[in-house]
């Protein structure tokens, strides 16, 4: 399975971080073109539903709050 | 129906829903809605669903809501998301139009190093106010 974030919404380096954290739950591979991030999900844990949809979410959490994190920074 | 009757426009027209009836879907306009509302409004619904945020086209948004559970009412919570996403407009536009000031307020408070504050300042002047002669003796009268 294939997801594609857009490059203008989500932080590269939180699918890195998400990555990190769903390690233990399946094989990803992250890879980045023209139309944003890909990351592919292989041999995903059966003990979870929607791993997708939760990685999704975990990815835009942590887009948002280094996002907001960086502009603080950038404030101060 | 005559000409003067208005046909009814439903908010909910414009969403889509999957067919399994577990996701529903939406584009925003990011002249309407700013990108930091979005995200704002979206960061506030993590807790509550699934939500994918792509980008069909230039200046659009298309956000996807997946209910967690089975029921998930996901008309109503697609309501809620819009009325969250008009409050993060409205907090952004705030923000924009008095940011200059407020970084003006707070860049007085923070960098600006009066000889004495203003408490003491109005101490002070009481202070030499009593000290001041009064022949008269107009101003404490009661006093004694």
């Amino acid at each position: 399975m294939t997801l594609q974030f857009s490059r203008s919404l989500y932080d590269v380096a939180a699918v890195e971080a998400t990555v990190a954290a769903f390690a233990a739950l399946a094989t990803w591979s992250v890879s980045e073109d023209e139309s944003g991030i890909k990351v592919e999900m292989r041999d995903p844990s059966g003990d979870i539903d929607d791993l997708a949809d939760h990685f999704a979410n975990h990815v835009l959490h942590t887009s948002i709050t280094m996002t907001r994190r960086a502009a603080l920074g950038a404030q101060q | 129906m005559s000409d003067t009757d208005t046909q009814p426009i439903s908010e909910l027209e414009e969403l889509v829903f999957d067919s399994d009836g577990r996701r529903v879907a939406f584009t925003l306009d990011e002249e309407l809605y700013p990108r930091d509302a979005i995200l704002g409004a979206a960061y506030l619904f993590i807790d509550r669903c699934f939500v994918f945020l792509a980008r069909p086209a230039d200046r659009l948004v298309q956000v996807r809501l997946k209910g967690k559970t089975d029921d998930a009412d996901l008309e109503a919570i697609a309501g809620e998301f819009a009325n969250a996403l008009l409050d993060q407009v409205v907090r952004f536009r705030v923000s924009q139009s008095t940011g200059k000031l407020r970084e003006y307020a707070f860049a007085r408070a923070f960098f600006t190093t009066p000889a004495q504050s203003s408490i003491d300042q109005l101490l002070a002047e009481l202070d030499d106010e009593e000290l001041e002669e009064d022949d008269l003796e107009v101003s404490v009268p009661w006093s004694q």
